[in-house]
């Protein structure tokens, strides 16, 4: 081994705590960024594939009468390569939680299924007449297991179905969105529920590589074809060729990810630079007699440089084995999510070279400059050389042992080295801004989950299988209990919009004029009053970003043009959005209601209230539902959101933190002659560390507000994105200021008990040892 | 005063200046420095506290610079290089020895002796360990080399210095106080150290507080007040 080797070494070893900071440092920025260009690898490579793998259709067409006759005339239709009849109907089924939506997907043959697929899973495959193969993530919405039977039903019947086994369909948006169970039954199941066992739309696979205008042409011309034959086309659906339903929704997730992952990069590189510089600083004597020994600046810098490499790679070797780990975790999640299964957690290949990149040239690179600069620094100015240079005078200081002179020097103190100032700041503020966005972003959905059962009160909403007339049981209902019963109408429709395109499907909302649950929190315009004539309020998923106060739009069942006047925050409602209107749509009857809202001595005795009540009505309930219910499935996406961010958010700031404590390490390293000084003018230990603690306090205070400057900025990206994934919408910009002082009652903390040690330190350094390292 | 130097001449100053400025206006330092050495010359240079003896010392190894008048050392014009080759000029040619020994803690003491032979480089690498080797048994330590340099006494430390500053066969040695932290005993062992070096030819040129050495000087500059006042 070469001196210089061991030089190297020694520079490695002589503070062992501090290099393995540095590694843990590099792993932490290198493992973040690795998992998450892993995890969007995988992911995206995931969910094309399996997407890919249930050979999606191209084009679906709704027709009247039998589609399996008309499978052979499609087929002939150029560019149409496969043609498959396939019915999807949505009845409701009996649960725990009263009655649920079940979809259920019906092809002649499942054995010879061809478009659209779902696989087998366990138990019976294919599903006989009478039985049920459940889509697997449906039973996160429903209590039941194989084995089980269900009771199914529609308007026109009702049947028993056994759960004879679970399949999987990686091509759908999972149940969890949805609320919906997802089932597969034959044509002869459909007829015995009572909606007939005719099957009536038509999958259409087009030739591979084909654009979403090239699928609609071919559709159109399949259609026209048809109508030629006599079928009645009432329907065409063009999907986006080869993109999974939930991709947006994972899009942003990933979205949120990648902020994270150069957050926590940035930090890591600010603490690395912190540890470097200090490192090459605290190390002028022995720069200096390096010099002497015939060193030029470059072989100085390379002593360093070398070190740090060594220290890259050791970081690079835990950050790939910790970036391998969270591409795992992180996949994970999104594959449950999105109830996906995944072929591989290997990232792709190019990830790796990224990340030795990112370890090896950023610290160097963020590093390079100032240990150059510090490498030249002339041998007279870095050691005792024999000369009797005047030493470079300490500021005056009268040391006494009040807190006014304490504050004052330490404040200054932290001033004077503006570069680990900044460096250590941004570390620490980086990580109090994480927090204090997860937090904040927590807060927002508190917010809006309570805003959106406040403008609600009910304890149970159903809906009905036919309309019933209004008013039709009062009687009844005040006899069962019920305090409040609300007539309701709604529809779901097709909302096209001012350009005359046709956009979102909404839940469109005709409440009672006295509704107590029509008043969601504004935020544009105005609410509906008893005057409007065609006016509507539509909720902010929907307006975003192709509708605002005082455009028209049309809806489907309605010949009318409608006036928006208000945009509401709204959670729950249609699939894209909801529609409150000033009026019932001409479909509607406004006599008769479809949806019940009631109100009584809590939600488990309203909603046995209400199924009494139904017992004496020609209608029955298609599905019921608690508020609790609902607010609880909000809940939920709230605890997967915010734990992924406090977690992420709390890695930062221990980063941060162990910034902080390097730095105040290192700056009474420094000052030990200053400290000797001190103390033979007369300071006491107390003094002294006094003075370090609020050098530290100093520097948490400027973080804090850096972190905060930083929050307002985070804490916007973040809870647009989180709005965006779950609710379609930003997330009211909210700041909860509780968690800001709980964030800086923890670095303050954090930061007295850092300092502490080695202001003990400094403060028991005999005097004579503290002037001679001067 | 004229400078005459011959081809082995180690070091000629001439009219050599280094000033800095004083808050009362004053200039501290060291003014019209004309000096020669040849191989072999033990010189000590002598003076109060404060005259400029570090300064003169510092010029010669490079470690400041002139702000007038020529240095040349080993037949370099000092003056002439930047930083960069001013270190492998002084790695070649000039070994520095400190009132303190500069070790470098993380290094044994081989380590420590080597350490110049790898930034130079002219030593094979093979033979540098045999070098430092040679070197500390020529100061006594043979048996000391592999040892951290904390657990060597002051004097023991302060010989590895001397050890280290020969570590390229310089033909000068520069060594400020080298004895001011030691005790008598060990000062002399160091200072016949320094004289046995002499007798192979290399330059020693030494600042020193102490008295009587004349039998072992060749030579002692006297400086007062920033000025060469005797050389002899
Ligand atoms: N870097 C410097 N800046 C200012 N003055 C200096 C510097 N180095 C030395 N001096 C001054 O030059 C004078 C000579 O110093 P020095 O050569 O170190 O003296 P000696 O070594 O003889 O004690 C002193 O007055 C000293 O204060
Ligand atoms: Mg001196």
């Amino acid at each position: 081994m070469t001196a210089r080797t061991a030089l190297v070494k020694g520079v490695l070893r002589s503070n062992a705590g501090r290099t393995r900071l540095m590694i843990a440092a590099i792993a932490v920025g290198v493992g973040a960024v690795g998992a998450i260009l892993g995890s969007h690898t995988v992911i995206e490579r995931t969910i094309e594939d399996s997407y890919a793998s249930t050979q999606p259709a191209d084009a679906t067409l709704t027709l009247t009468g039998d589609a399996v006759a008309a499978e052979a005339i499609a087929r002939d239709v150029t560019g149409v390569t496969q043609a498959e009849a396939r019915r999807e109907v949505t009845v409701r089924m009996a649960s725990a939680e009263g009655w649920q939506p079940l979809t259920l997907i019906a092809v002649a043959d499942f054995a010879a299924w061809d478009i659209g697929i779902a696989f087998a899973e366990s138990g019976n495959w294919p599903p006989q007449d009478g039985e049920i193969v459940l889509e697997r993530a449906s039973l996160q919405e429903v209590d039941v297991a194989v084995g089980d039977s269900i009771t199914a039903q529609s308007p026109g019947g009702e049947a028993e179905l056994s759960v004879v086994g679970l399949a999987h369909d990686p091509g759908r948006t999972p149940a969890w969105m949805t609320g919906q169970v997802i089932g597969l039954v034959s044509p002869g199941t459909l007829a015995d529920i009572g909606v007939g066992g005719n099957l009536t739309a038509l999958a259409l696979r087009t030739a591979p590589g084909f654009d979403r205008d090239t699928n609609s042409d071919i559709a159109d011309a399949t259609a026209s074809a048809l109508t030629a034959e006599g079928f009645t086309v009432t329907h065409v659906a063009v999907p986006e060729p080869g993109e999974h339903p939930a991709a947006g929704v994972m899009g942003t997730l990933l979205y949120l990810l990648q902020a994270f992952g150069v957050v926590a990069f940035v930090a890591a590189v600010a603490l690395v630079s912190t540890l470097v510089v200090a490192e090459v600083k605290r190390s002028t004597g022995m720069i200096a007699v390096m010099k002497t020994g015939g060193a030029t600046s470059g072989q100085v810098a390379r002593v360093y440089v070398t070190a740090l490499a060594a220290v890259a790679t050791a970081g690079l070797v835990f950050g790939i084995g910790g970036a391998m780990a969270g591409t795992w975790a992180l996949s994970s999640f999104a594959f449950t999510l999105l109830n996906l299964d995944a072929t591989s957690m290997l990232a792709a290949w190019w990830v790796f070279p990224v990340q030795a990149a990112v370890a090896l040239v950023v610290p160097l690179a963020a590093v390079g400059l100032p240990v150059r600069r510090l490498s030249r620094i002339p041998v007279r100015e870095s050691i005792v050389t024999g000369s009797t240079a005047p030493a470079r005078a300490p500021r005056r200081t009268v040391v006494g042992p009040r807190w006014g002179r304490a504050v004052s020097m330490g404040g200054r103190n932290a001033w004077r080295q503006p570069g680990r100032l900044v460096l250590t700041g941004v570390s620490l503020g980086v990580g109090a801004a994480a927090v204090i966005t997860a937090l904040n972003t927590g807060a927002a959905w508190d917010r809006i989950v309570a805003d959106e059962f406040r403008a609600q009160d009910f304890d149970v909403q159903a809906r009905l299988t036919e309309p019933i007339p209004r008013e039709s049981l009062d009687a009844s209902a005040a006899r069962e209990g019920l305090a409040r019963l609300e007539y309701w109408n709604t529809a779901v429709a097709t909302v096209t919009g001012p350009d005359g395109q046709v956009g979102d499907v909404a839940a469109v909302l005709s409440p009672p004029a006295d509704s107590t649950s029509a008043t969601f929190p504004l935020v544009d315009g105005r609410q509906l009053s008893a005057d409007d004539d065609h006016a509507v309020v539509v909720s902010q998923s929907l307006a975003d970003p192709e509708l605002s106060v005082g455009d028209t739009l049309t809806l489907e069942g309605d010949d009318a043009t409608w006036t928006v006047v208000g945009v509401v925050r709204q959670l729950s409602g249609g699939l894209d959005g909801t529609v409150w209107v000033s009026e019932p749509l001409s479909s509607m009857n406004p006599s008769s209601a479809t949806v019940l809202r009631v109100t009584g001595e809590g939600e488990d005795a309203s909603l046995a209230a209400l199924e009494r009540v139904m017992e004496g009505s020609d209608a029955s309930i298609e599905i019921a539902g608690t508020a609790t219910d609902a607010k609880q499935s909000l809940d939920d996406h709230l605890y997967i959101i915010t734990g992924l961010l406090l977690v992420m958010s709390i890695g930062l700031g221990a980063v941060g933190l162990l910034a902080l404590v390097e730095a105040m390490s290192t700056a009474v390293a420094e000052r030990r002659g200053e400290i000797g000084l001190m103390k033979s003018a007369g300071a006491q230990s107390r003094a002294v560390i006094r003075m370090v603690v609020i050098e530290a306090l100093v520097v948490v205070g400027l973080a804090l507000l850096a972190g905060v400057a930083l929050a307002t900025v985070l804490t916007g990206v973040v809870e647009s994105a989180v709005g965006a994934i779950f609710t379609g919408a930003a997330l009211p910009y909210t700041w909860w200021w509780p968690g800001v002082a709980l964030t800086a009652l923890v670095m303050t903390a954090a930061a007295a008990a850092s300092s502490i040690v080695p202001a003990y330190e400094a403060a028991d350094m005999p005097i004579r040892e503290a002037l001679a390292q001067a | 005063m004229t400078v005459t130097t011959t081809d082995t001449t180690v070091v000629a100053l001439d009219g050599a200046e280094r000033r800095y400025p004083t808050p009362d206006g004053s200039l501290a330092g060291i003014a019209d420095a004309t000096l020669t050495i040849e191989p072999g010359q033990f010189v000590g240079v002598v003076g109060a506290s404060g005259s400029g003896k570090s300064t003169l010392l510092n010029l010669v190894t490079g470690i400041d610079r002139p702000t007038s008048g020529r240095v040349s050392v080993a037949g370099r014009d000092v003056t002439s290089l930047d930083e960069d080759e001013l270190a492998r000029w002084r790695g070649e040619h000039v070994g520095v020895v400190f009132q303190f020994p500069q070790l470098i803690p993380t290094l044994t003491v081989a380590e420590n002796v080597m350490l110049p032979m790898d930034f130079l480089g002219a030593i094979p690498r093979q033979d540098r360990l045999a070098n430092a080797r040679d070197l500390l048994a020529s100061v006594g330590l043979a048996d000391q080399i592999d040892k951290a340099p904390g657990a060597l006494s002051g004097g023991q430390q302060q010989r590895v210095a001397v050890a280290r500053a020969l570590a390229n066969r310089p033909a000068l040695i520069a060594a400020d106080e080298p004895t001011g932290n030691l005790d008598s005993h060990t000062g002399e062992m160091i200072l016949q150290l320094l004289k046995d070096l002499t007798d192979t030819g290399t330059a020693v040129l030494m600042v020193t507080h102490e008295r009587g050495l004349s039998a072992l000087l060749d030579r002692v500059v006297t400086i007062a007040d920033g000025r060469i006042a005797s050389d002899a």
